[in-house]
């Protein structure tokens, strides 16, 4: 349990807030994040319930943890950071459809510089600009969940790599290979999604 | 269709495609040194298979901006949080 809450810092600091001022981080800097936390948890688990219960334990686990949180940091990225780590450690493990891929070998595959074959997928802005957006919710949400988190938390949540690294616990390097990989495969199934449904160029 | 497929796997065009598609996807995610923006907004001005190559990272980029719809929070969240948290012991 420890484990899913290690805080963002090197260095592990507890700070002594007090009750008020626990309740006032807490109202601050926790929970305007409510809204794109929830969506987060809704990209992830695919499902409402599970996406409310998710950020619930979330904002329990911050709240137990508030005395690692230091004030006016980066209250959003320590947030995302509890919410994956209870992603991987309670729901994945119960969930009826487990990751169908091992991704640290896919990884490990990718790391390879046979990377560099696949920037060729043959997609055009054209087909692109006549998707709707359950298509592309579709093309994302059939992406598996390691690879779609990253595309969410860089392109829809605009974090940084080096947030990404941290949120993940990965090095930078291979937040770079996953964005890439997860890139290319989300292009893959665009463009499937376009051919089946007959968009000409 | 065919023939851009071709085109691009063969990449007549650019002999550095790899390079510049990893540099391109860098800006775009602003991650790029100073240097690397400007070799790539140089270089695709006269180099028409990055420049589509940019512009489709970019649009896909747009696409997850703005055509995923945002799931309303449900009624109620916030306050059933507060609520356990008003009870919770001080630490």
């Amino acid at each position: 349990m420890n484990e899913a809450i290690e805080i963002m810092e090197e260095r592990p600091v507890k700070y002594e807030y007090n009750r008020r001022e626990q309740l006032e981080i807490f109202e601050r800097e926790f929970l305007p994040h409510l809204d794109a936390m929830y969506n987060f948890a809704y990209r992830l688990t695919l499902d409402e319930d599970d996406s409310k219960d998710l950020v619930q334990d979330t904002f329990m686990k911050a709240y137990r943890f508030i005395n690692s949180f230091q004030k006016g940091t980066n209250s959003k990225a320590w947030l995302y950071r509890i919410l994956k780590n209870s992603f991987i450690n309670d729901f994945r493990k119960k969930s009826k459809t487990p990751a169908k891929v091992d991704y640290q070998e896919v990884e490990n595959f990718y790391n390879s510089d046979d990377v560099d074959e696949q920037n060729t997928v043959d997609l055009r802005v054209e087909t692109l600009k006549d998707m709707i957006g359950d298509e592309v919710s579709n093309a994302l949400n059939s992406l598996a969940v390691d690879f779609r988190t990253v595309i969410i938390l860089c392109d829809l949540e605009g974090f940084t790599y080096e947030e990404m690294a941290k949120i993940l616990d990965i090095p930078i390097g291979t937040v770079r290979s996953r964005l890439h990989r997860a890139r290319n495969l989300l292009k893959e199934k665009l463009r499937e999604y376009a051919a089946s449904m007959g968009y000409r160029e | 269709m065919l023939g851009m497929m071709d085109k691009k796997i063969h990449n007549p065009e650019c002999g550095e495609f790899s390079k510049c598609v990893k540099i391109l996807n860098l800006i775009l995610d602003n991650e790029a040194t100073v240097e690397q923006e400007t070799y790539v907004h140089e270089h695709i001005e006269s180099c028409m298979v990055c420049f589509e190559q940019y512009e489709l990272e970019k649009n896909i980029r747009d696409l997850i901006k703005t055509k995923l719809a945002n799931m309303p929070v449900p009624e109620g969240l916030a306050n059933q949080i507060r609520s356990k948290i008003q009870i919770f012991p001080h630490h």
